[in-house]
């Protein structure tokens, strides 16, 4: 039976498995990256499982290619089909984005022309993808460092209209709202205003890094003040604890320093839902 | 702009076969703006990922790069395989299989170390047998046989030796020679690499042909400790 994803999270990387299945630290959930696990036997499928036993876990991928030109990889759909029922998945995570392109797999999270060609273009897929699988798919607001050409709407109206036409569930990463907003100059807490909260089943927050006039989505370091406000700000917005992670992918640190991260996730969240219930 | 020429337009850079500035040409015009340079960003992001997708796999073959001849000799090296072997598949272990043969055209061109190839060729073996997927079939059951991950490799150099020493932080180059590693995961599913001994060559050869019921007593001591260590495995046991 699929259990219920609630509370705070982390993403399950392999620096830390062994350590995490042994703490006695409160974490609520996690999430895999399932290209790392599908069709992988060993030890690592052990891992896995003794996780399974112990957390929910939810896939999260990073090579759908929703928004992309190639057809969906029908065998790749078969193995995040097959890896849903084995540990029961609540649901399955991708991006709005592209990253197959001419056959290759770049394997990096390229942004789509904000366009009515492009959200219906990525509408159509997202159902063609739905069919395949048990579960219902959510997806996730990329980090964007340009405008593609041919863009005619902004991201919010983008996002918006896809999520909204596709009808599935949105993944609403905070960092990439707050490095968006740095990178193309727009309020953040008005993004977040304009977001549908009730489709939204998860919350990623990560830190970043600043590269010249840039900020880079790298997922190293502890999540930066900015970007707890937003996240305060979203829970408030929504009324709810949507299920959270927290992402710390570049120079993991020893798990404890990302469990300290999964504390302050919830006092954040808890100092957020009770001003809501104050207001 | 419409999208498939958007995708038209972008395709080469991603395949690394094209300047980030050519392409902003392409989808911004002569003047390309704060859009069109940051591509470049999505450029070096690619390069950096392909690297770090090929550190994963080669993490030895990596290090002796970067100590030869910096990190970028490393970034780049992976962008020219991924432009000569563009990346098919999803996962990291069938895109990294031809990196060793790339290292071998082009090592000696480069003047890269010679037992570099070979490293690849190992540290690709040791994590196809550590994420190779269960057998079909039962491992107690059936006749003695070779485990589902064993997999004999030929190797100029003493890599086997080599790594414990690397690990023991004495370093230096691998001794030339001819040596057979076999990979293959233990009973407790971990992961292993060992240089077989002639004997134990000869014992393999026997299971393979279906012939370990002829074997001589020492061959019979061999296959009971390959047997102990999950090489071997099924339920017919020659040494009984």
């Amino acid at each position: 039976m699929t259990r219920t994803v609630t509370g705070i999270g982390i993403g399950l990387r392999s620096d830390f498995i062994g350590e995490l299945v042994k703490t006695e630290r409160e974490v609520d959930w996690l999430e895999i990256i399932p290209e790392n696990w599908a069709g992988h036997g060993g030890m690592s499928r052990r891992m896995l499982h003794a996780c399974r036993e112990r957390w929910p876990l939810v896939p999260h991928s990073t090579a759908l290619s929703i928004g992309g030109p190639e057809p969906l990889d029908e065998t790749y759909l078969g193995w995040m089909r097959a890896l849903c029922r084995e540990i029961d998945a609540p649901w399955f995570s991708d991006h709005i984005c592209y990253s197959l392109i001419g056959g290759m797999h770049t394997h990096e999270l390229l942004p789509l022309p904000m366009s009515e060609e492009a959200a219906q273009h990525t509408v159509r897929r997202i159902r063609q993808a739905q069919e395949r699988f048990d579960v219902p798919l959510v997806f996730e607001n990329p980090t964007t460092y340009a405008v593609m050409p041919g863009s005619t709407m902004d991201e919010a109206t983008f996002l918006c209209r896809i999520i909204g036409e596709a009808g599935c569930g949105m993944l609403l990463d905070v960092n990439n709202v707050y490095v968006n907003s740095v990178n193309h100059g727009f309020d953040p807490y008005a993004f977040i205003d304009r977001m549908p909260l009730d489709r939204v089943r998860q919350i990623h927050l990560a830190g970043h890094s600043r590269q010249h006039e840039v900020i880079i989505d790298t997922h190293r370091g502890p999540i930066p003040d900015p970007v707890w406000a937003l996240y305060r700000h979203t829970l408030g917005r929504a009324g709810r604890l949507i299920p959270t992670l927290i992402e710390w992918d570049t120079d993991i640190p020893p798990l404890d320093v990302v469990l300290d991260e999964v504390d302050r996730a919830r006092g954040h969240a808890d100092a957020a839902l009770a001003a809501e219930v104050a207001a | 702009m419409r999208l498939a020429d958007f995708f038209r337009a972008m395709e080469p850079m991603l395949a690394a076969r094209q300047s980030a500035a050519d392409t902003a040409r392409l989808l911004y015009g002569e003047a390309p703006g704060r859009d069109g340079e940051r591509l470049a960003l999505y450029q070096s992001m690619c390069r950096w990922r392909r690297a770090d997708t090929l550190a994963g796999v080669f993490p030895r073959v990596r290090a002796a790069l970067v100590a030869a001849a910096g990190e970028r000799a490393f970034t780049d090296l992976c962008t020219e395989y991924y432009a000569a072997a563009p990346w098919r598949a999803i996962r990291p272990l069938p895109n990294a299989a031809g990196f060793s043969a790339f290292l071998a055209r082009v090592g000696p061109e480069r003047g890269l170390p010679d037992h570099l190839a070979e490293l690849a060729d190992f540290e690709w073996w040791v994590l196809a047998t550590r994420v190779a997927p269960e057998p079909d079939e039962d491992p107690a059951g059936g006749p003695l046989r070779l485990a589902h991950t064993a997999e004999l490799r030929p190797y100029r150099y003493d890599l086997v030796g080599w790594i414990d020493e690397v690990e023991a932080a004495a370093g230096g180059a691998p001794a030339p020679g001819r040596f057979a590693v076999l990979f293959w995961r233990d009973r407790e599913q971990v992961a292993c690499v060992r240089a077989v001994t002639q004997g134990e060559l000869r014992l393999l050869a026997a299971v393979r042909a279906g012939a370990a019921a002829g074997l001589g007593e020492d061959e019979r001591a061999a296959a009971e400790r390959l047997h102990r260590l999950g090489v071997l495995v099924g339920a017919g046991r020659p040494w009984r």
